[in-house]
């Protein structure tokens, strides 16, 4: 199964609404870029509120999305990022400080607005 | 009985004085029996061939050759014309058989009108076969040494041709990157990039790497030099275009990208340097 990815303008709008298994992760990570590539996009918006953990692997992977998506010109925000998932992302040492994330969707399209302003 | 030396001395004569019948037999026999028909070489030419070497192989049986040295020569001439006219070598070289064919049937008919030994048959031989080789080999060599020498060059061509910088206005330009990149080529993208740069008077430099799908942490290495080095000059440099797997493969190899500036595509690449793309 594969994750819903929404364009809206320069953006894309990710909604993760399942918890990820590694296949499906890695599917994310290849169709994320994918669309960055057809769609020229400037900004992804990654919404994980009803994601309600993650393993070690799949922060991994969403860490590179990240760095990937920056590779090729589009800023990635990372929002509702629940407690148990801010905890291993820290644990994994996923450089977060580097990545803009945000309460809710709309605060994180804000976010992005700020990010390629600036 | 004759002995060796004797009909060596008759068969080489024998060679020799009918040279030129020999040579036009060897064509024929190359022609009917491999419907070898000549396009980029001429029958001439190739009776010319023939007829050296019968000459040769001659002159050694009257023991007047020049031995290994003097087939060596005939190949190595041959092999280079052959492949200069871009005759196909194996086609080429079933001129052999049909020679050994009639040298032997030559060499035959001597022993039998001089009645000669059995042993001294094999003496011909090892002074007939030995030549035949040194002439299959030398003409083997000189062919694909040519053959390597304009590859090397056509590939040195190509080298050449792959840095196309496309000047868009008066201070920037745009090197569109296709195919793979190996580390000699990225030398020379190096080198090339920046020779342009300089000569254009640029001040903008958008590397566009659509048409590359991987790298490696060599070729990244030089990316990120020629920025620098690009930078030093006072030349802004921008990436764009990178593709889904060379992304990839550029974070699993652990490379950062940080110090250089990435845009996704050639529009937003203009878009930073002040121009505009608009469709209308």
């Amino acid at each position: 199964m594969r994750i819903p990815i929404l364009k809206l303008h320069d953006y894309l709008l990710i909604s993760v609404q399942v918890d990820l298994d590694d296949q499906t992760a890695l599917q994310f990570q290849e169709d994320v870029l994918e669309k960055i590539h057809e769609e020229g996009s400037r900004g992804v918006v990654i919404d994980l509120t009803s994601v309600e953990m993650i393993d070690s692997f799949i922060a991994k992977v969403l860490g590179d999305v990240v760095d990937m998506s920056n590779l090729m010109g589009a800023r990635v925000v990372l929002t509702g990022i629940q407690p148990a998932v801010a905890i291993t992302l820290i644990d994994m040492g996923i450089a977060l400080d580097e990545v803009p994330t945000a309460l809710d969707l709309e605060q994180g399209l804000e976010r992005l607005q700020l990010e390629l302003e600036g | 009985m004759a002995e060796t030396e004797v009909l060596k001395q008759l068969i080489g004569k024998r060679l020799l004085d009918n040279q030129q019948t020999l040579a036009e037999e060897i064509h024929q026999g190359f022609q009917d029996k491999h419907a070898i028909r000549y396009t980029r070489i001429s029958a001439d030419a190739v009776i010319q061939h023939a007829g050296t070497l019968i000459e040769k192989v001659g002159m050694e049986l009257i023991g007047e050759g020049s031995s290994t040295r003097g087939m060596r020569e005939w190949g190595r001439a041959f092999g280079t014309e052959a492949a200069s006219l871009q005759l196909s070598a194996d086609k080429a070289m079933l001129v052999v058989p049909v020679l050994r064919r009639v040298l032997y049937s030559r060499i035959r008919s001597v022993f039998q009108e001089e009645q000669g030994e059995f042993e001294a048959y094999f003496d011909i031989a090892d002074t007939v076969n030995p030549m035949i080789d040194q002439a299959i080999y030398a003409f083997t060599q000189a062919y694909f040494e040519s053959q390597e020498s304009r590859f090397q060059d056509a590939q040195d061509e190509i080298l050449e041709l792959s840095v196309p910088v496309v000047p868009v206005t008066s201070d920037v330009a745009i090197l569109p990157i296709i195919g793979s990149v190996d580390s000699d080529r990225s030398q020379q993208l190096m080198s090339q990039a920046l020779e342009k740069s300089r000569e254009l008077k640029l001040r903008t430099l958008i590397l566009d790497l659509s048409g590359v799908h991987t790298i490696d942490t060599y070729v990244a290495q030089n990316l990120f030099q020629l920025n620098d080095a690009l930078r030093i000059s006072g030349v802004q440099v921008i990436l764009c275009g990178l593709r889904p797997e060379l992304v990839q493969t550029i974070v699993h190899l652990g490379i950062s990208f940080d110090q250089l500036t990435v845009v996704n595509n050639l529009p937003q690449a203009l878009a930073k340097t002040g121009l505009t793309v608009s469709d209308s």
